[in-house]
């Protein structure tokens, strides 16, 4: 069945080039250390500073992408980045997806009290715009990028038990489970070996879209001062470190224009993939598509 | 033991939940007064039409509902008195097939897992030996093949989808088995087998059931007794032959007279009984009383008799004893 899903992944134009640009990510990620050798052992997410010359260099034979303010090097920050961004996206979408899965899934099974409570309380993160409230979380826990991904987490998870919930409430009533409870199966085993295989596949689907505006949230957050500190390989941090670069030289609007769209291009691309990956997933796994 | 299953004089209601924070309303009656016995290798029919009960019976003998007064023996042993303990023994009791062979298999499990779980919930094996001895010998008599049982149920045809919950049912060697109808998903031309192998498993492993249906041809087939239910009340008990060709009950009565016969000019000749109006309970005692065609004010407004489990013809119609001749709505 797997396999099945996979090939129809690559017969669909869109979910294929979705999964040769996230397998490419996966690439410079894993091989981050062969493509860019890290000058600081203890720390390869530190960006090596050539200078303390502030004004960006544009790409030459030794910084193939060009240096942003204060010398950093651009292409070191977009392989070591890569790595950063799937720790991020993976990381936080792993716990958002097990808090949703656990409370939204007890939310179903038990009902009543329980399940006002939880959803009640899902609503309540819900009401407040993620980013915003994201921001808030990650500004009380302090400028830090374990933070930022506890921020993260603590946003993302409500979607996840909305949906979980729901699958839940509707294979919890069908005959299979009926039939198992009347054999004198209990709670835990109806709940992990029939109900939870057979309504976790929507919230699969919903993971590998999320991948990518996490990492886009993350990227934000940086942006705005708020997750990787300067000097980090991520994404967010060498856009923000382009901000008074972005209009140019008074002349030439475009003069630096790598230290915006080299680390804006990996993001967009990487979000591209992921929402292209995602998107081929839910059509492949929509039963009315068949 | 005669009857492994006494049910006597069993209520349940079901509280109506007001659109105000759960705010409890009048209670809507779901079984009034339902006594019925099912014997050993005994085969009673439960026939009725959607919504007047079968299955939130069959549910309470499962264990699966609860219900607020009479009395539910399964080997003489009260449901509702029971431990925790006791209530997962009992469980290997009563066992059941859905109607829907679809829905009733996990489609994530492979049809040996499916058939093992009972005996893995219950500890009922030593060894992995033990355990596919037993798997051998529950897939024969279901007429299965061993080379079934690492597939997966949607390769399977409805029938013998059927013949996996049967076997699923079985696994644990009931007394008494609750088939809510067991057939009426099924091809016409399968289910006649699907029947057969019933019949031979109440037999060879002296097992009760009750056998939830609205066919009357099925039930006929099948069942040793039939019970007519209508708005959780029990109508009419008796035999299936004295049931089918000598009804008591205006509602049995007219329920036969719906069921068409294969002879055009037969059919034509007969007058179905419509029934008068709507589905309403006036809440006098019987629930026919307003769509029945024989209704005299001043005999319906009498207690109904009520059941007694055993054998015999019994009949909840107050206006008993009612004469008519040979019925000619026989199945």
């Amino acid at each position: 069945m797997n396999n099945r899903i996979f090939k129809r992944i690559l017969q669909n134009k869109a979910s294929l080039a979705g999964f040769v640009l996230v397998a490419l990510f996966a690439l410079v990620a894993l091989l981050a250390p062969l493509l860019a050798p890290a000058h600081n052992p203890h720390n390869p997410y530190q960006l090596p500073q050539s200078s303390y010359n502030v004004t960006p260099q544009p790409p030459s034979a030794e910084h193939i992408f060009g240096t942003t303010e204060q010398q950093y090097d651009l292409y070191y920050g977009v392989v070591w980045g890569t790595r950063l961004a799937f720790k991020i996206g993976i990381t936080v979408t792993f716990f958002a997806f097990l808090i949703g899965l656990f409370l939204g899934s007890a939310a179903a099974y038990f009902g009543g009290m329980i399940d006002e409570v939880i959803m009640r309380f899902t609503d309540v993160v819900f009401a407040v715009p993620s980013l915003v409230l994201a921001m808030v979380i990650a500004a009380m826990l302090g400028p830090d990028i374990q933070n930022m991904m506890i921020a993260l987490t603590a946003v993302a998870w409500p979607s996840y038990a909305r949906l979980v919930r729901g699958d839940v409430l509707s294979v919890k009533r069908r005959d299979f489970v009926t039939a198992s409870r009347a054999l004198g199966a209990r709670g835990p085993r109806l709940l992990l070996k029939h109900i939870l295989p057979n309504s976790i596949y929507p919230s699969i689907v919903v993971a590998s879209l999320d991948i990518g505006y996490i990492v886009l949230t993350a990227a934000s957050l940086s942006f705005l001062g708020l997750g990787a500190q300067p000097g980090t390989a991520d994404w967010g941090q060498l856009i923000a470190m382009a901000r008074n670069w972005v209009l140019g030289s008074g002349t030439n609007t475009f003069a630096y224009w790598y230290t915006v769209v080299v680390p804006g291009g990996v993001i967009f691309l990487f979000v591209l993939g992921w929402n292209l990956l995602g998107d081929g997933f839910r059509d492949i796994l929509d039963p009315r598509q068949g | 033991m005669k009857n492994p299953v006494k049910i006597n004089h069993l209520y349940k209601s079901y509280p109506r939940r007001g659109a105000w924070f759960g705010s409890k309303q009048q209670a809507k009656t779901v079984l009034h007064n339902v006594t019925l016995h099912v014997g050993e290798r005994e085969i009673v029919g439960l026939v009725g039409e959607s919504g007047c009960g079968k299955t939130t019976l069959a549910k309470v003998l499962l264990g699966l509902e609860s219900y607020q007064a009479g009395s539910v023996k399964i080997n003489g042993l009260e449901l509702k008195e029971l431990s925790k303990a006791g209530f997962k023994k009992l469980r290997r009791q009563v066992q059941v097939v859905f109607q829907n062979p679809y829905s009733s298999l996990d489609p994530r499990q492979t049809v040996r897992q499916i058939l093992c779980e009972p005996w893995d919930i219950h500890g009922l094996y030593k060894n992995k030996e033990e355990r596919a001895q037993k798997l051998r010998s529950l897939v024969r008599c279901v007429g299965l093949d061993s080379a079934h049982l690492d597939r997966w149920p949607h390769e399977f045809s409805g029938g013998q989808r059927q013949r996996i919950a049967i076997a699923r049912a079985l696994a644990l060697a009931p007394k008494l088995l609750v088939a809510d109808e067991p057939v009426s998903a099924l091809d016409v031309s399968v289910q006649a087998q699907i029947l057969n192998l019933l019949k031979d498993i109440s037999r060879t492993r002296a097992l009760g059931m009750l056998f939830v249906s609205h066919d009357f041809a099925v039930a006929r087939f099948l069942c040793d007794r039939i019970a007519v239910m209508y708005q959780g009340q029990i109508l009419e008990i008796a035999p299936t032959e004295q049931l089918l060709h000598n009804p008591q009950h205006p509602y049995t009565e007219a329920l036969l007279s719906a069921v068409p016969v294969p002879d055009p000019l037969l059919q034509k000749s007969r007058e179905p009984v419509s029934l008068k109006s709507e589905l309403i309970h006036a809440g006098g005692p019987c629930p026919y009383a307003p769509r029945c065609r024989y209704y005299a004010a001043s005999q319906c407004n009498r207690e109904v008799p009520a059941a007694s489990g055993g054998e015999g013809h019994f009949c909840a119609c107050a206006r008993l004893p009612f004469k008519k001749e040979k019925s000619r709505y026989a199945v």
